[in-house]
């Protein structure tokens, strides 16, 4: 027999509370790292954009109102030898949605001729380029998407022909050539089009279609893109199409924001949660020692020391922590490993895996907690008066 | 087979509740030779379990001196009295005390744990010999809720002599037990005596128990009332 036997025994006096206590951990936990993987996710996609060099430009009032096509050439003007920019696509929002589906896939339309150039991420080959130049219906499609609806619509695939209706007048229903299929984590939700193709389709229902939400600008360098910045927006101030320019980390945390402070809001809740776990923790470790009051006097009566004592308490705890956490984190972790969410689509990243410093972190968290709930039910222990616990009424 | 002689001179016991001072023990003195049993008797609050505590470096006098064997108790941090206790003295208490999640041989095997350099196969030797003695060798994987009042005593019991201390204290052994079964107790308690010389010191309320013992004390208010030499019924008794 060893202490640790001892400690492991002491966890099955009450099965109904150990376990309640272990779902307690295990719950939060697992929860706490689906949260933690889908920050890290969201920040290693943000830290991917920041690497793109991309300076997004739309309109100074919202993203909705339109900037003229005439601005490409503008900003292209403005650095005529190419030392800061090396391309700038122009792109249009399209609302699509598969006609008998009614989620909206995040469709854009985007400048043939330097969508290759300014998203080199989509990891487009010289012979998807030129698929993409040579098909007026060419699109360029998220794996997510293809994840989503390629069950259900087996023409979601390389190759296939798909079509979208669009959500914003005039309604063009319009069909899709799809020739690459992008797997770039941050790439992987977007259905990207050429824009020829949506402009021709809107003259000829009667629409305008010369014009964009927002212009995207590839840098050589950071140091250009933020000379490029303050340049691009200077050049429109006062005038009819004011713009803001922003770096693509910047403009997707604006939409991320838009939905409230998402990971300010995680890290609120997840406090509280570790707060009422350790609570839990401590109330039932209390509740425990309580209970084994005259036996943790005969311990110290027959020898065990004040440390001993103390230890036992605490490592009960612990475990029970630790033993709760893995219980949480584990099948977390496995599923998904196993199932791809994407499928579910109501992630705001395309593919969500776990992260192995999110476990680590969570068990770190829980086995911390163990201590601390333990802390205090352990020092009155160790502190009790072996006489005055032998006369102690259970 | 230790065995030690017990020396208190002019020990005092006060305790405070809500700041007021309650005497419990007042100048007393006392001898036990070695090999003695001795029953203490006295109404309840008499300071029989004080005397007992500060026997066993459970409690410390408020003044005098416990000498237990070569030991001043009086002088040992809780520290050192904590270490002494393992090596010196075996606890009986009324309720038994067993750890109900461990067996009656994990019980006997807990005072050895803190015993450093006893291999694994001599603690569980030393508990089945223990067992044995208190005739329980055939019970060791029982469960205390497995075993009758009598059993679980007899368990308490092997787990106070497991490690062969000098002195057994029981507070009240056989107020938890019917008369059979408290006749059996104090038989096992006169065999560790007269068999194995173990001083053993005893609370008890019971005449028919005190009667056991080789010597009675009679508390009252704190003080030796009377200290009477009996006549050892239960000498030669086995288990």
């Amino acid at each position: 027999m060893t202490m640790g036997y001892i400690v492991l025994q002491n966890l099955k006096r009450n099965p109904l509370r150990t376990v309640l206590t272990l779902v307690a951990f295990a719950l939060p936990m697992g929860v706490f790292v689906l949260a933690i993987s889908l920050l890290v996710a969201m920040i290693e996609i943000g830290q991917r954009y920041e690497q793109q060099l991309r300076l997004g430009v739309h309109h100074k009032v919202t993203l909705i109102n339109p900037l003229p096509d005439a601005l490409r050439r503008q900003i292209e003007a403005l650095d005529p030898e190419q030392q800061r920019l090396t391309a700038v696509c122009g792109m249009k929002w399209f609302g699509g949605k598969i006609p008998e589906e009614q989620r909206p896939i995040q469709s854009l339309a985007a400048d043939a001729d330097t969508f290759p150039l300014v998203y080199p991420d989509a990891e487009m080959s010289p012979a998807d380029i030129e698929a993409w130049n040579k098909d007026r219906q060419a699109a360029v499609v998220g794996q997510s998407i293809i994840t989503q609806y390629q069950d259900k619509y087996p023409e979601f695939r390389e190759g296939g022909r798909v079509t979208l209706k669009s959500s914003v007048p005039p309604y063009l229903e319009l069909e899709f050539h799809i020739v690459k299929v992008i797997t770039t984590p941050g790439r992987t939700a977007t259905f990207y089009f050429r824009r020829d193709y949506l402009t021709e389709s809107l003259e000829a229902a009667g629409s305008d279609g010369t014009n964009c939400n927002i212009f995207w600008v590839k840098c050589r360098d950071a140091k250009s893109l933020r000379e490029l910045q303050t340049a691009i927006d200077e050049e429109f101030a006062n005038s009819p199409n004011e713009t803001k320019s922003e770096d693509e980390n910047a403009f997707v945390a604006g939409f991320t924001q838009a939905l409230g402070n998402l990971p300010g809001l995680m890290q609120a809740i997840s406090t509280v949660v570790l707060i009422i776990i350790g609570l839990v923790a401590g109330n039932t470790m209390m509740m425990s020692i309580r209970e084994r009051t005259r036996e943790l006097g005969v311990f110290k009566a027959i020898g065990f020391s004040q440390f001993r004592v103390f230890s036992i308490v605490l490592s009960e705890s612990v475990i029970m922590a630790a033993f709760g956490a893995l219980l949480g984190i584990v099948p977390v972790f496995v599923a998904l490993m196993m199932v791809p969410l994407q499928k579910t689509g109501f992630l705001p990243i395309a593919s969500l895996k776990p992260s192995p410093f999110a476990a680590v972190m969570s068990f770190v968290i829980a086995v911390a907690i163990g201590v601390g709930a333990g802390m205090w039910p352990a020092y009155q222990a160790m502190r009790l008066r072996t006489v005055d616990a032998l006369r102690r009424v259970a | 087979m230790a065995s030690a002689d017990i020396e208190l001179q002019n020990v005092s016991k006060v305790y405070y509740k809500d700041r007021l001072e309650i005497p419990v023990i007042d100048g007393l003195d006392l001898k036990i030779k070695p090999g003695e049993f001795v029953a203490m008797m006295g109404p309840s609050g008499s300071g029989k379990s004080t005397l007992l505590h500060l026997m066993g470096g459970l409690d410390q006098p408020t003044g005098g001196s416990v000498r237990v064997g070569e030991n001043h108790l009086e002088n040992m941090s809780q520290i050192q009295l904590t270490k002494w206790r393992s090596q010196h003295v075996g606890f009986i208490f009324q309720m038994y005390h067993l750890v109900p999640v461990l067996s009656a041989a994990q019980n006997v095997e807990l005072p050895l744990l803190i015993f450093k350099g006893i291999s694994s196969a001599d603690r569980k030797e030393r508990v089945r010999t223990a067992l044995s003695v208190v005739g329980l060798a055939d019970r060791m994987d029982h469960r205390p809720n497995q075993l009758s009042g009598g059993q679980e005593q007899r368990v308490a019991i092997a787990r106070a002599i497991v490690t062969d201390p000098d002195v057994i204290l029981a507070d009240e052994p056989t107020g938890d037990l019917d008369a059979k079964t408290s006749q059996e107790i104090l038989n096992l308690l006169n065999l560790l005596n007269v068999e194995f010389g173990k001083t053993i010191v005893m609370v008890t309320h019971d005449p028919k128990a005190a009667a056991h013992a080789t010597r009675t004390l009679h508390l009252e208010k704190g003080e030796l009332e009377r200290d009477e030499m009996n006549v050892p019924l239960g000498a030669g008794a086995s288990a």
